[in-house]
């Protein structure tokens, strides 16, 4: 397996201490343990929304991107990296992390 | 390409009663990463356990053991919080919570240190209300509020202290007392009442609205209940609860405390009291007042404590007779 395929096969799950609370299309989302250098809460919405809403620890990134393509129409590729690099900026703010493989 | 951005626009689409969620949630959380025990009182819980219609609330409200307010306090003011109003020499003497600012949020953070009414001491409150509380999920994480019982306590005791007495509040009270019947929760408000010390506070509001409440059963187990009347009673509140905070503090930071009381400095006046004219005769005017409003407060007190003291005995002694008369037929 590819590093590429390696990740598309990794799933994510909110962090421990992440807080959200959803209004019409849009989450608000702040982190507890990280209030100190994150001070105010993160606000998704459109694409974002739909890539957060999907990260439940069940589904993999590369089932993500399928729904997304699917939900958009958009080139595969493109929204494929669009996805990674969202979900790597959420995992530096420490608001989602990744699922214990064994866990699943 | 997406990105996750932070201070944006669309913060204010969230209505107050989501931020209030999110709010409570995130702080209450952040305050136990900081080893502090905070419950999450009034507001969204007692909507959350059915004791109240939901509201939209202007603050989140916490409450905290006075020994972790100075922890609870740091941890905020990490978080980026800031204390809304200058600290003066009312705030330190009668205030029983701090509220909190942040620039991020659109709610306040009011910290609460003591719950006034309570006929137990704050410390002891807290740890009664901290034994029995309950988990509730909010927001995607877990925080932790009073027991049913005791929140529905709560709810009496601050009408009382922001209606004074002079609200009428019958009709929310049959309707927390109706609530409370049909969920199955008198038994524990009886406990809570009991050992909050609050029966006779709460009796006329919440204990007689609940048919078969077993009355006759409950006696309060605390014996301030006393000095809250007294508090309540008295014109000048806040030097009954000055009285009371000023033993909280060394003797030297005492002595400052009660020299700024009695000659309340300037600063103060002008962050407190804004509409209090910026000059020399207007502060002294003020100051005046105060003595004046300070003398009928001791004053209504004593007559008050005189009047319950007087009571007591006069009921001790007409027990006794009948029990004399009783015991010669």
């Amino acid at each position: 397996m590819t590093a590429g395929a390696e990740w598309e096969a990794r799933m994510f799950c909110l962090a421990r201490d992440t807080a959200q609370v959803r209004c019409g299309g849009a989450v608000f989302v702040a982190n507890a343990a990280y209030l100190e250098t994150q001070q105010s809460p993160y606000v998704f919405e459109g694409p974002s929304f739909e890539i957060w809403t999907r990260i439940d620890g069940e589904r993999s990134e590369e089932q993500i991107v399928d729904e997304l393509t699917e939900l958009y129409g958009a080139p595969r590729e493109q929204i494929a990296a669009d996805v990674r690099t969202f979900l790597t900026q959420l995992l530096e703010l420490h608001l989602i992390e990744e699922t214990p493989q064994d866990s699943v | 390409m997406i990105e996750v951005v932070s201070e944006h626009p669309s913060l204010r689409l969230l209505p107050d009663a989501g931020a209030e969620l999110l709010l409570s949630a995130v702080v209450s959380r952040h305050l136990e990463l900081a080893g502090v025990r905070v419950l999450v009182i009034k507001g969204a819980p007692l909507a959350m356990a059915g004791l109240r219609s939901p509201r939209e609330s202007g603050d989140v409200d916490l409450l905290v053991a006075p020994a972790e307010a100075t922890d609870a306090a740091l941890a905020l003011v990490s978080a980026g919080f800031e204390v809304a109003s200058p600290v003066t020499v009312w705030s330190r003497l009668s205030s029983h919570s701090t509220t909190y600012v942040s620039p991020h949020w659109s709610l306040a953070v009011d910290l609460h240190y003591e719950y006034p009414g309570f006929g137990v001491d704050d410390a002891s409150a807290f740890e009664w209300l901290w034994s029995r509380r309950v988990r509730l999920p909010m927001a995607g994480l877990v925080v932790s509020v009073p027991s049913v019982g005791d929140s529905a306590v709560m709810i009496v005791l601050h009408d009382r202290r922001t209606t004074r007495g002079k609200g009428s509040a019958a009709d929310s009270y049959a309707d927390l007392a109706a609530r409370l019947q049909k969920r199955g929760h008198v038994g524990d408000l009886l406990t809570a009442a009991g050992a909050l010390g609050v029966v006779r506070d709460i009796r006329e509001a919440l204990l007689l609205p609940c048919e078969n409440a077993g009355l006759a059963d409950v006696t309060d187990t605390a014996n301030q209940s006393v000095a809250w009347r007294l508090r309540v009673a008295s014109n000048g509140r806040f030097w009954a609860v000055a009285a009371g905070r000023l033993r909280r503090y060394a003797p030297r930071e005492r002595l400052q405390l009660l020299v700024d009381a009695f000659w309340v400095p300037a600063r103060d006046i002008r962050v407190g009291m804004p509409m209090v004219p910026d000059n020399g005769t207007a502060r002294m005017r003020y100051r005046m007042m105060r003595w004046a409003r300070g003398v009928a407060g001791v004053t209504s007190t004593v007559v008050a404590a005189f009047v319950a003291g007087w009571r007591r005995v006069s009921r001790r002694c007409t027990a006794s007779w009948r029990g004399l008369v009783g015991a010669r037929r």
